[in-house]
């Protein structure tokens, strides 16, 4: 039935054309435009089989597998590098902690007395600045 | 002479690929042409087109599923390389309106075919003036006789649409004639 119904439907598209041109006039388009040279057909498939066995290249056949195993790696390396960023400053917070914790009082002690000088002289820095700096905002107030 | 389902499934598993796919080949071969030669003119460009398409489904055939019809698949393939090259010698400057009716006389001469009559002659232009995808749409429908079903799978379109595009190609038609 949906057969007939189809024949049914091509036959009224075919004459609607056909009020245009003539079947015949249809019929010279579609020769002209289809021909082929004479033997074309009989070689094509040996001309076609003898260009594919040419270029043939190396083939790599990605099975299913093959493609779920390239995204498990990819996971994979994805998860490493998250990880592993995200360990490495407790990683580097433990390491100064130790270090610290690593060294002797006496040692501290040493290093404190052997740079005392230099953070006296600093401070007299700092207090000689911070008189200046009061000594003009002295100046900028009126009485 | 063995389905296309079976050739398929006997390319697939290895056996005798060569064999098989000759003989889809040679199932196909014409219609396959005949679609590419209609839009090209050219047999060069055609055979060049038609080897392509074949070349493609060599390497897809071991993928295809057999969800749809070989032959809509195989269709479908011819459709898009036909537009590419079409598409490609648009943009390289070597498609020539104006030479197309100097290249149909020049085909009717080289053929046995009988000379063309003015009123063919304005078939061939009113065709050729037609969009591509109408083009197409029109010769499966009327040439191939095939149903909009199909039509739409090949051209990417709906059935809605196919039916839009013959009918406005034959209304485009009756414009031309009536301009011309």
């Amino acid at each position: 039935m949906e057969t007939n119904n189809e024949n049914i439907e091509l036959n009224k598209d075919k004459l609607a054309a056909e009020q245009l041109f003539a079947k015949e006039d249809f019929a010279h388009f579609n020769l002209k435009k289809t021909e082929a040279p004479k033997d074309y057909f009989d070689t094509f498939s040996d001309k076609l089989l003898d260009r594919i066995s040419k270029n043939k290249p190396s083939v790599f056949y990605l099975t299913t597998y093959g493609k779920m195993a390239i995204a498990a790696i990819f996971i994979f390396v994805i998860a490493s590098t998250f990880i592993f960023l995200n360990t490495q400053p407790k990683i580097k917070s433990e390491l100064a902690v130790i270090s610290i914790q690593d060294i002797s009082n006496e040692e501290i002690e040493s290093y404190v007395n052997a740079n005392e000088w230099i953070a006296e002289m600093d401070w007299q820095t700092e207090s000689v600045k911070l008189e200046s700096e009061n000594s003009s905002i002295l100046k900028d107030t009126i009485d | 002479m063995h389905s296309d389902q079976e050739l398929i499934i006997q390319f697939q598993q290895s056996i005798q690929r060569e064999q098989s796919f000759t003989q889809l080949v040679k199932k196909h071969q014409v219609k396959v042409y005949h679609q590419i030669k209609r839009m090209v003119l050219d047999h060069d460009d055609a055979d060049d087109i038609a080897q392509m398409v074949w070349i493609k489904i060599w390497n897809k055939l071991d993928g295809f599923k057999m969800e749809s019809e070989f032959s809509t698949w195989l269709f479908r393939i011819a459709y898009n390389e036909t537009l590419n090259f079409l598409a490609k010698q648009k943009r390289q400057g070597t498609s020539n309106s104006n030479s197309d009716l100097l290249d149909y006389e020049n085909l009717s001469s080289q053929t046995d075919a009988p000379k063309s009559s003015e009123i063919q002659i304005k078939l061939d232009q009113g065709i050729k003036q037609l969009p591509e995808k109408q083009q197409f749409v029109f010769m499966l429908r009327y040439f191939e006789e095939l149903n909009y079903e199909k039509i739409a799978n090949i051209t990417g379109t709906t059935v809605g649409g196919a039916k839009a595009n013959y009918h406005q190609a034959v209304k485009k038609l009756e414009e031309f004639l009536k301009n011309t």
